[in-house]
């Protein structure tokens, strides 16, 4: 009678079985969670900053009260006032479309306050002046000095 | 043998994974609704801010200049919502200079028809006032109002043939300001000439409100014309000879060529600070819509001057108001203009 001399071999058990899928599971959850996670936490910064962007722009509201040419520099003058609930940093002046330098450069003022700016000689006398802000506020008026 | 009751660890993480979700799904539409909350919520106060932008109406009362040295500036809120003036400047209007630069006002608050001086300028501008020079006033609330006044107001030039103010009124007397509607003509023309056969006479006179506050006329305003007696040995003009004196009084502003409507006690007529108007004349008694009778403006019989002879009327224009913030009555009478009246 031959006697077999392979020795009986086992399968792995159930139980390590269990812990790979089980550990498998795990980290494709973790993955999958951090993931998530990760993506809710950018989407809900990203609408956030959209949010807010919008609120700044409908809260930051300027007004020209004056303009004038200075007659010591030349210079036309204008007084910006914010009457808006956040301050305000002037970005762009354009007048009839043409973007001039200003100063001072992006002057901030704050809410409830006038303060001036002076564009170059070269600024007409009568003109549509578009003053926008950092947060993209709008201000257009048709003026004459 | 005694079985544990196993639960499969799958159902848990399932478990887990659908907590998860709730929260997540929770959490996002709480982070959404906040965010989207907050921005209704600012984009409504600035929304309120504008619309109480638009009710917001204050002058100033009086010449600010009439105390020697001094600045006296009285301001009144004439809208119906509260404001609070946040700004002044003043300036040279020729020069641009600023007399007194922004001055921030604090707590001047005004309710509607509440008045207030602004008294801390006074030290600022005494000493710099000069009876010969122009001053820009301009005033700011907080929502952004610009209020512009210059003082002494600057007087229109003439534009065809004069100017005239009196009291707080200025007539600008031209072809366009003085017309008049009769039965044959129901379309403005100019008033200096006219027929004297007219009948359902009615002139239309343009005022301007040349003060600083709101004037609310009385229906006992007129116009007169003297009509003098031109007939047989009155003409030319003698001394001796009759007059008679015609009153068309004021009626309703929607009054026109064809009808009169009686002017209204309950709806008089209103005229802010720098508002022009037409105003109507016809009615032969206050508040009636009564013409005066036809050919009036031959003269009353026995003073008929229907013998083909030219005249020349004079009129006045007696005017009786009120100041809006006040229920005193006051009245102008002003001399206006000749008419000439051919025979038809």
């Amino acid at each position: 009678m031959m006697i077999s001399k392979h020795k009986t071999r086992q399968g792995i058990s159930e139980i390590i079985a269990v812990s790979i899928l089980l550990l498998i599971s795990l980290v494709s959850s973790v993955i999958i969670f951090n993931f998530a996670n990760t993506s809710f936490n950018k989407m809900t910064d990203d609408y956030k900053d959209q949010i807010d962007d919008a609120k700044t722009n409908i809260e930051g509201r300027i007004l020209v009260s004056t303009i004038y040419r200075n007659i010591t520099n030349n210079n036309l003058t204008i007084y910006i006032y914010n009457y808006g609930a956040i301050d305000i940093i002037v970005d762009k002046i354009y007048v009839d479309g043409k973007n001039l330098e200003y100063n001072p450069h992006e002057l901030t003022i704050p809410s409830g306050e006038i303060l001036n700016v002076e564009l170059p000689p070269s600024a007409p006398d009568t003109g549509h002046l578009t003053i926008i802000t950092k947060t993209n506020n709008r201000y257009e008026v048709y003026y004459e000095t | 043998m005694k079985l544990k009751k196993r639960y499969a660890i799958g159902s848990q993480v399932s478990a887990l994974f659908f907590v998860l979700i709730v929260i997540l799904g929770f959490s996002t539409y709480l982070i959404f609704a906040k965010n989207n909350w907050d921005y209704q919520s600012s984009k409504y106060n600035i929304q309120q801010v504008e619309f109480e932008k638009g009710l917001e109406n204050i002058t100033i009362i009086g010449n600010p200049f009439n105390k020697t040295d001094q600045l006296d500036l009285q301001v009144m809120n004439i809208g119906n919502i509260d404001i609070q003036l946040s700004w002044i400047m003043i300036s040279d209007p020729e020069t641009n200079e600023q007399i007194i630069e922004y001055t921030k006002l604090d707590n001047l608050f005004l309710r509607p028809y509440q008045k207030t001086n602004i008294y801390n300028l006074e030290t600022k501008f005494k000493g710099a006032y000069n009876e010969t020079q122009s001053y820009q006033i301009q005033l700011i609330t907080k929502r952004g109002t610009i209020l512009e006044v210059r003082h002494p107001r600057p007087i229109p030039l003439p534009k065809i043939i004069m100017t005239q103010v009196i009291g707080p009124f200025f007539f600008d007397v031209n072809e366009e300001s003085f017309k008049i509607t009769t039965q044959d003509n129901s379309e403005p023309v100019t008033g200096y000439e006219m027929r004297d056969d007219v009948s359902e006479l009615m002139f239309w006179i343009q005022v301007t409100n040349y003060g600083d506050e709101s004037i609310e006329l009385n229906g006992l305003s007129y116009i007169e014309l003297i009509i003098h007696e031109v007939e047989g040995a009155c003409s030319p003009y003698n001394s001796g000879c009759f007059e008679s004196e015609v009153y068309f009084y004021l009626v309703d502003p929607a009054s026109d060529g064809t009808d009169i409507i009686p002017y209204n006690k309950n709806d008089p007529i209103v005229l802010g600070p720098d508002e022009s108007t037409t105003l109507k004349f016809a009615a032969s008694q206050a508040y009636t819509s009564f013409y005066n009778p036809s050919n009036i403006l031959q003269g009353y019989p026995p003073h008929d001057n229907d013998d083909g002879t030219e005249n020349l009327l004079w009129s006045y224009i007696a005017l009786f108001w009120k100041y809006t913030d006040s229920s005193r009555v006051f009245g102008k009478t002003i001399p206006f203009t000749a008419i000439h009246l051919k025979p038809y």
